[in-house]
């Protein structure tokens, strides 16, 4: 049988176009910032600032690595000799980057598996009063952090929670939480419970069901809800920087750190950024494909 | 293979009874199939029996053991779900394999297992593609290969062919009845469609709202329906239900047009039983058209459908429909004045109030 396939018409065409621009436009907006941290991040200090800024790497200006240096070292001169041997020591960088795999990560890791626990037991079991506890959850997420800043400023003084890496974990995990649970309470109420009958009925108990069943078609939801939640507390800077500013701090208020006094060291800045946003990148990038089944649920064929 | 006893089961969820007060004992070897509309307490019944919900009050016997208190899993039963709840992350070949890794079977006896099984169910060709690469019948196959594969003592089925095209579903009927009766399992099926149940089992359970309704073999749930309920609900097109009373010795409704003789033992036995208000019900075939005069009744044809194999007629008689069924090559056309005779041996006779067979 022949195909028919209808003529598209200047209409078509234009509508076409206007779709591609809309996307070109929306594109450029929210990848301009990250390009040009990415290009300033390779200049040099006198290029940064300079009128009309340039753009184009080995066109407009020749690329350095300096500032990349100068994330992970610093210079220090030793003795009081003019002109005496200088040295190049570890960055405090590398430490706060440790700081923020601890923190972000412990904090994304034990959200998600408390908050895909707690999920399964709102959606499979009849729990007294369900629809109040999962309002109370999902009702801390609804002021702004900010209003809660001193109370919990007071609290965890008076707690001794500022120090170190627990407190600001559990803080993180208490704002991942909400999410978490909401997130995954909805896919598993996708998942049919019969998985778990028939695994039960043929001969495992609830918790190997949960493990050998369950858990494995849930894994890409439990990804996709890490990413997020992982991307919030990698990002904090405010209850951090109040919190715990000393050496135990994550990258955010660590970048604020290094502004610099009297010249804004942008090239630093940019190249520190950078660095701080690779591991994110490469986790989602990882997590890519699941992402979409996760997000978009409706995983499970009825 | 054992007997399944059901003593007192009462399921209640909140202040909703879902099973009321059900007794019930499942032969050995039998192919019994529960059916009522939805919310009929046939689920739950069956649910219970696997464990999957604990019933509120009486006792669920498989074989001697009472298993009451033990995990659906160690109840040794096999379920198959509406959905088929095959394992999406595992390939047909594991899914069936599924339950006897639970058992920790050695792995060389489990591969020899599932294999067995598959080739009784032709799917040897399937068994290392993942349930979405697989048609609705299919996986209704690798369901059931899961089931077999561990050979329980009894089989749970849950609606298992409702989601499979009707064609399928007519084959799968066919392949369902051989493999219990090649099987000798008790099989204990949860339907809806009284066409699976009529055709299927040994014996069908009729529930409704909670409530047994009747007991009996297929044969007999549609001849003698026990309730009301049953006289409605089994048979296409039902039972033909009217309301009225005794009158002498005929059953006449309320316009007092429709007026049948009753025959003298049927007459004694609604005396002996003292309702006054009462049902008739008639099925379709059991209306004839009469040679002898005069007719028990005189029907005015109302609507012809033509089924191909066999012809509808509606006829009225006053403000009654009754139904006839005829074959094919009997023409009447609407508005023929038609003479009827209604078989007194097949005719139902119920009490108003509680729904009861009297006759």
């Amino acid at each position: 049988m022949p195909t028919y396939t209808p003529r598209r018409t200047a209409q078509d065409w234009v509508k076409e176009a206007l779709f591609w621009i809309a996307v070109l436009i929306a594109f450029t907006v929210m990848m301009f910032p990250l390009y040009w941290m990415l290009v300033t991040s390779f200049k040099e200090r006198s290029e940064v600032t300079l009128l009309p800024p340039t753009f184009v790497p080995f066109v407009d200006f020749k690329p350095t690595g300096i500032n990349y240096l100068a994330v992970f070292t610093r210079v220090s001169e030793l003795g009081n000799t003019v002109g005496g041997d200088k040295q190049a020591t570890l960055s405090e960088f590398p430490e706060h980057l440790l700081n923020s795999f601890i923190i972000a990560g412990g904090s994304t890791i034990l959200s998600v598996i408390l908050g895909t626990l707690a999920a399964y037991a709102f959606s499979r079991f009849r729990i007294a009063g369900e629809g109040d506890l999962l309002f109370f959850i999902l009702s801390t997420r609804m002021l702004p952090p900010i209003v809660v800043l001193i109370p919990i400023f007071l609290m965890f003084t008076w707690a001794n929670l500022r120090e170190g890496y627990l407190g600001i974990t559990l803080l993180y995990i208490t704002t991942g939480l909400p999410f978490v649970v909401w997130m995954m309470k909805g896919f598993f109420d996708e998942i049919p419970r019969e998985y778990e009958e028939a695994a039960m009925t043929d001969g495992y108990s609830r918790i190997e069901a949960i493990w050998k069943i369950v858990l494995p078609e849930a894994l890409p939801a439990m990804l996709a809800t890490a990413v997020f939640v992982l991307i919030t507390s990698w990002n904090e800077f405010v209850f951090v920087q109040l919190l715990n500013p000393s050496r135990g701090t994550t990258v955010p208020p660590f970048l604020l750190a290094i502004v610099g006094y009297g010249q804004i060291e942008w090239g630093r800045m940019a190249a520190t950024s950078v660095v701080f946003l690779l591991p994110v990148v490469i986790f989602t990038f990882l997590v890519r494909n699941h992402l979409l089944r996760g997000v978009t649920f409706g995983a499970v064929r009825r | 293979m054992a007997e399944i006893r059901i003593t007192n089961l009462i399921k209640r969820f909140g202040d909703v009874y879902a099973v009321r007060d059900l007794n019930l004992t499942i032969n050995d070897g039998e192919f019994l199939v529960l059916l009522g509309p939805s919310g009929c307490g046939k689920t739950t019944t069956l649910r219970s029996i696997a464990g999957l919900e604990r019933q509120t009050e009486g006792d669920i016997f498989i074989g001697p053991r009472l298993v009451n208190d033990l995990r659906p899993g160690d109840r040794d039963i096999a379920m198959v779900f509406q959905f088929y709840a095959l394992y999406p992350h595992l390939t047909a070949f594991d899914n069936i394999a599924f339950p006897l890794r639970a058992q920790r079977i050695p792995i060389p006896e489990i591969e020899q297992r599932v294999r067995a099984v598959a080739a009784q169910l032709r799917i040897e060709h399937l068994l290392n593609r993942r349930p979405r690469q697989l048609s609705g019948g299919e996986q209704q196959r690798v369901a059931l290969g899961r089931a077999m594969v561990r050979r329980p003592q009894v089989f749970l089925m849950d609606e298992p062919l409702t989601n499979l095209d009707a064609a399928l579903r007519a084959d799968m009927r066919t392949e369902l009845k051989h493999l219990q009766h090649e099987l000798a399992t008790t099989m204990v099926y949860v339907t809806h469609d009284q066409v699976e149940a009529m055709s299927m089992s040994h014996r069908i359970v009729v529930m409704n709202l909670g409530v047994l309704q009747q007991i009996g073999t297929p044969l007999d749930v549609y001849r003698r329906p026990a309730t009301l309920f049953v006289a409605g609900f089994i048979g296409s097109p039902p039972m033909r239900l009217i309301d009225g009373e005794l009158a002498d010795d005929a059953f006449i409704d309320p316009s007092g047009i429709f007026r049948l003789k009753l025959n003298a033992p049927t007459v004694a036995r609604i005396r002996e039983h003292g309702a006054t208000k009462l049902v008739f019900g008639i099925r379709p075939e059991e209306i004839t058209i009469a040679q002898e005069t005069p007719p028990d009744l005189i029907g005015i044809v109302a609507l012809r459908e033509p089924l191909g194999d066999e012809t509808i007629y509606d006829l009225q008689i006053g403000t009654q429909l009754l139904q006839l069924r005829a074959a094919p090559t009997l023409r009447l056309n609407l508005g023929d004045q038609v003479p009827l005779k209604i078989d007194q041996q097949a005719l139902r006779i119920f009490d108003r109030q509680s729904e009861q067979a009297i006759v």
